[in-house]
């Protein structure tokens, strides 16, 4: 009888840890390669943009929405609450902010879309939360979002709605 | 093994407590897990009794909220960890050598150590409840934030716990697939095991690809807690769900853990008492591959409600529903085991056909769970509540105590009390069912789930299955007291070798009770 | 003797198939929406389909335990394999399956197209209650479960609705389309209400989404469906649907009600000692008790204690911030600056406290702005 080693099939074990930890990549990538996650919006620059022919129609809603902590505390809030959005077309808007303290702060804005299926048809070209946000104290400012329609999107999708809610850098495994 | 030992069978075991440290016979250790997993199901029996006397009426009447939190959480680990896992791991101990026809396990020392780890890990868990801020009280399946941001300062040494209980188990899977694979006596070939090592066979793989997920998951939350990760926090660009994604990865294919050695189990004891062939043997054997291998891809039935995309959500709805398939071939193939067959109703049989009863009840609320847009409206309700403990009380529990009843006598060389364990088995029966079945019906009207207090529409149902749970913890003590006074009480008929009538199996052809080291000369199989 | 057992299971499964009891409720609600009724008829089908498979299942085997036995002389048979069986009872489920996913997948797609919605309500969960924004509009307020603690008690006599009223119930247009947009603040809750078959968990830092159009005006209870800490079962939902009019004349007093809330004016030390009580009982109580005396040393007793009894200014600081490394939350996001004020007057008078001094609006809303 062919003799089955225990080291060899302790292999199996250890593999299996390693790809517990690897389907935190893992998740990523079939998010993106099947387009399925809230949080996976597309990224194109403006030259991409121009090259779409706006006069397709193809247009959406989209809405955009501040977590109910952020906006009680920084008094986070979009400047539109609705807009409507085209292939082809660049919109640019913002979202509003102000600091509460006496000290500037360091956040970091994090974007959820619903529905996650049509996610990554909403292209961003800027936006805030791409990068950490230094404000200063007691600061209002204007955070800038740039954003359109793929050109690759189906007919049927019509609305989106975009979230942020913000976490500050400091202390990222608390919220407020 | 070493065949020198032939002529030594005079030398018995060693006496006193250093026999159970040291020991690597495989009987000795198979008896240490069942102790150990009856000493956890009276511990998860006694939390079960706490939550049950707070929800008999509405109101918080005994136990805070928190508090409550923590018993549900420690009922769930001991029974899942404690009792459930570990008794099948006694059973595969004790049974699958013999049944092979092998002197003991392939890897004795691992698997000495493979069970003392247990006491440790459970001692650290159970001491949680008396540390500051108490024991987790997250839920058994300890979703994060809950159980990272706003966990007690406990929740370490139940990561730490979890990770001693993983070890144990994979070490332990590992020797029982090595010594099926090596240690088979000449002439069995894979398809002429009995089913209870097939099913073992399986269950061990199924062991060493999750266990470590698990293990991965809680070092996760460990990072996550202690050392400034996001796995699981949308501030770092983390995610809560994609906890519950590695989770149930892990804790989908634990289930069917769970459960396979119970198949294998109620089918030995139903073919026996039948005094027929099992009925199907080769696709009893593709059918629980099946099971495993599916168990794979339906994690994500746990997480309909979370926000799936629709693709998501149907293919985990048609690969549940597709697991009902194999598992319904092995419920056709028991009953037509018994069909013309010429049964007796001694008490192993009653448990093992009780099982198949109310297991498949278990199982089709299961199915129903499977269907998505139903799942709506049951999910983290009562209803869940109902499904699994039917899959697991009657049907887990129920294998394992026909089990000890069936091959008790060939352990300890005596008969247990046949009037006491006919009384076992109708008071289980009825309190099983009185304690769980109206769970259905509170789950569907609204109940949801791990709620210590509830609306005034749900009291009498509750009430009835405080009762119920009453009436089914107690009659475990019967069991208890019978087990003891065939064992250590010296009482009861002295068994024959076969102990039944015509079992098959080598495990029957050794004597009653079966001598320290058998099968020091592997047996012929044609 | 096994006989009775089966009898007993298939009796109980036959009781079942009824049509729900007035009290003893046995069955899942048909709900007040297309897809919660959609969903029921998918239940009973299924239901009905696991019967069947159970009586033919159970009525062979009951068969065999009578006829089969030893004690009645059966001889047993040898037979062990029959491949035609086999792949038939493998091919017949399939096939049954296959039939019951077709029209699951049909109300699934319906469950998930939350197209063309009138009405958005931004749904967050917290520990441990529930917050609506309707999204345009400006209305946005907290539900705090509103039973009593001496009910939860067991001090006085339980309410018809116990454990599922709260303070400010979700109102609702029916025959209007609603899209819900979840989330929550710190750990996952799950947004439920049987009558309209919309569950949704809430997970902090993600929006989902869920819609519903309600045919029948009434009031729907549901509850929080995903452990989320001590106070899970206690952070109901109260939906009420409305006609159209009705529902807009309501939006309209409430957007001015909430922004007269947040004038900050003055307050008399009666006033503030009632509204005190009330906002202590909905927010405070399940912690540290009605009477004050907590439960330390997790949840500190009030009466009597350093803080309730010191500088007024740390006092309001740990209402508005909540404290570090404690169960103590930050309140000044659920709570107006009069609620502010009210409450900690309230918890330095209360209970024998008598400290004689008060909180006022303007004071709270000068802490809250100058900062941590």
């Amino acid at each position: 009888m062919k003799k089955l080693s225990p080291w060899k099939i302790s292999l199996i074990p250890i593999a299996m840890f390693g790809f517990g930890f690897a389907l935190v990549p893992l998740y990523d990538i079939f998010c993106e390669v099947t387009g399925l996650n809230g949080k996976n919006f597309s990224i194109a620059n403006a030259e991409q943009v121009s090259q779409v022919d706006s006069s397709e129609g193809r247009t959406a809603k989209l809405q955009f929405l501040a977590d109910a902590d952020s906006r009680d505390l920084w008094q986070f809030k979009p400047e539109n609450k609705t807009l409507n959005l085209q292939a082809g077309n660049l919109i640019t808007t913002y979202y509003e902010l102000t600091n509460p303290y006496d000290y500037p702060v360091t956040i970091q804005a994090v974007p959820s879309v619903a529905p996650g299926e049509w996610a990554e048809y909403l292209v961003k070209i800027e936006c805030f939360c791409f990068t950490q946000q230094v404000v200063p104290a007691n600061a209002n400012i204007k955070l800038p979002l740039q954003v359109t329609l793929s050109a690759k999107a189906p007919a049927e999708v019509n609305h989106l709605s975009l979230s942020y809610r913000l976490y500050q850098s400091e202390t990222l495994g608390g919220a407020f | 093994m070493s065949t020198a030992h032939d002529t030594h069978e005079h030398h018995g075991p060693d006496k006193g407590f250093k026999r159970w440290l040291y020991t690597t016979n495989h009987k000795d250790i198979g008896t240490m897990y069942l102790l150990l997993a009856l000493g956890s199901l009276l511990i998860g029996g006694i939390m079960a009794f706490v939550i049950r006397a707070e929800l008999f009426q509405p109101g918080l009447q005994l136990v805070d909220p928190n508090f409550f939190n923590q018993m549900t959480t420690m009922h769930g680990l001991i029974m899942v960890f404690g009792a459930i896992m570990p008794a099948f791991v006694g059973l595969a101990n004790w049974l699958v050598p013999m049944m092979i026809g092998a002197p003991d396990m392939a890897l004795p020392r691992i698997n000495n150590w493979s069970f003392w780890l247990l006491p440790f890990a459970f001692g650290m868990l159970i001491s949680t409840l008396f540390m500051e801020g108490g024991a987790p009280n997250f839920g058994w399946t300890f979703y994060a934030p809950l159980s990272t941001d706003y966990a007690p300062p406990s929740v370490t040494f139940f990561i730490f716990s979890v990770h001693l209980m993983g070890i144990s188990s994979i070490m332990g899977a590992v020797n029982v697939i090595v010594t099926i694979f090596n240690m088979r006596a000449p002439g069995m070939t894979f398809m002429k095991m009995p089913l209870f090592v097939w099913t073992w066979l399986i269950t061990a793989f199924l062991l060493i690809a999750v266990m470590p997920v698990l293990a991965g998951v809680v070092t996760m939350m460990l990072m996550d807690i202690h050392f400034g990760t996001s796995f699981f926090n949308a501030a770092g660009g983390g995610d809560p769900v994609m906890f519950q994604h590695v989770f149930w990865f892990f804790g989908h294919p634990e289930v069917y853990i769970m459960i396979l050695p119970a198949f294998g189990i109620v089918s030995h004891i139903i073919s026996t008492f039948s005094r027929k062939p099992l009925f199907g043997y080769t696709s009893m054997v593709w059918a629980t591959a099946s099971i495993a291998l599916l168990s794979f891809v339906v994690w994500a039935h746990h997480m309909f409600t979370v926000g799936l995309p629709l693709v998501g959500e149907l293919f985990f709805m048609y690969s549940t529903m597709l697991i009902a398939v194999p598992t319904g071939v092995k419920v056709f193939n028991w009953v037509t085991t018994m069909f013309k067959g010429s049964m007796t109703f001694e008490t192993p049989m009653l448990f093992a056909i009780a099982f198949v009863v109310l297991f498949t009840i278990g199982g089709l609320s299961g199915l129903m769970l499977a269907i998505a847009p139903a799942d709506f409206q049951y999910h983290d309700t009562y209803f869940v509540v109902a499904h699994f403990h039917y899959v697991l009380v009657p049907g887990a529990l129920f294998s394992i105590l026909a089990a000890v009843y069936y091959w008790l006598p060939k352990w300890c060389g005596r008969m247990y009390s046949e009037t006491l364990g006919k009384w076992h088995f109708w008071l289980s029966f009825i309190g099983v069912n009185i304690t769980f079945f109206p769970m259905h019906f509170i789950g569907l009207a609204g109940m949801p789930r791990r709620i210590p207090d509830y609306a005034l529409q749900f009291a009498d149902f509750n009430a009835i299955v405080s009762v119920g749970a009453f009436i089914f913890g107690m009659s475990q003590l019967i069991f208890i007291y019978n087990v003891w006074r065939t064992t250590l009480g010296g009482k009861g008929e002295q068994a024959t070798d076969q102990v039944w009538e015509k079992p098959e199996g080598l495990e029957w052809q050794i004597p009653s009770p079966a001598p320290y080291h058998t099968f020091q000369e592997p047996p012929v199989v044609k | 003797m096994n006989r009775l057992g089966f009898s007993a299971v298939s009796a109980i499964l036959f009781f079942f198939a009824q049509t729900s009891f007035a009290d003893w409720a046995l069955n899942l609600p048909e709900g007040v929406t297309k897809i919660s009724q959609n969903v029921h008829g998918l239940h009973m089908t299924i239901f009905y389909i696991c019967v069947v498979i159970a009586l033919v299942v159970f009525g062979v085997m009951l068969y065999s335990i009578i006829y089969h036995r030893k004690s009645r002389g059966a001889k047993a048979a040898n037979f062990h394999e029959s491949t035609t069986v086999e792949i038939l009872w493998t091919i017949i489920p399939l096939l049954i399956l296959v039939g019951m996913a077709i029209p699951a997948t049909q109300t699934l797609i319906e469950m998930y197209d939350a197209d063309d919605a009138e009405v958005d309500v931004q749904i967050t969960g917290y520990q441990w209650k529930w917050r609506y924004t309707y999204l345009n509009e400006e209305v946005d307020f907290f539900s705090n479960l509103s039973t009593p603690q001496e009910q939860i008690d067991n001090a006085e006599a339980k309410g018809e609705n116990y454990l599922l009223e709260v303070d400010n119930p979700l109102v609702l247009p029916v025959d209007t389309k609603v899209r819900f947009l979840l989330t929550a603040k710190d750990v996952i809750h799950s947004w439920w209400v049987p009558e309209l078959a919309v569950k949704k968990d809430t997970i902090p830092g993600f929006i989902n989404e869920a819609w519903t159009i309600i045919d029948k005006p009434g009031i729907y209870r549901g509850q929080c469906t995903e452990l989320c800490g001590k106070g899970h079962g206690f952070m109901p939902i109260v939906v009420k649907a409305v006609p159209k009019d009705e529902y807009q004349a309501w939006i309209t007093e409430q957007a001015a009600l909430q922004a007269a809330a947040r004038e900050v004016k003055d307050m008399s030390f009666d006033e503030l000692m009632t509204q005190g009580e009330k906002v202590y009982k909905t927010n405070c109580a399940a912690c540290h008790k009605v009477d004050g005396s907590g439960m330390p040393p997790i949840f500190p007793a009030l009466k009597d204690s350093v803080i309730a009894l010191g500088d007024i200014a740390k006092h309001i600081d740990i209402v508005l911030n909540g404290k570090q490394g404690t169960a103590m939350s930050a309140f000044a996001e659920q709570l107006s600056v009069s609620d502010v004020a009210a409450v900690v007057t309230y918890e330095r008078n209360a209970w024998g406290n008598d400290k004689g001094d008060m909180a006022t609006p303007k004071q709270v809303k000068q802490q809250k702005e100058s900062g941590k």
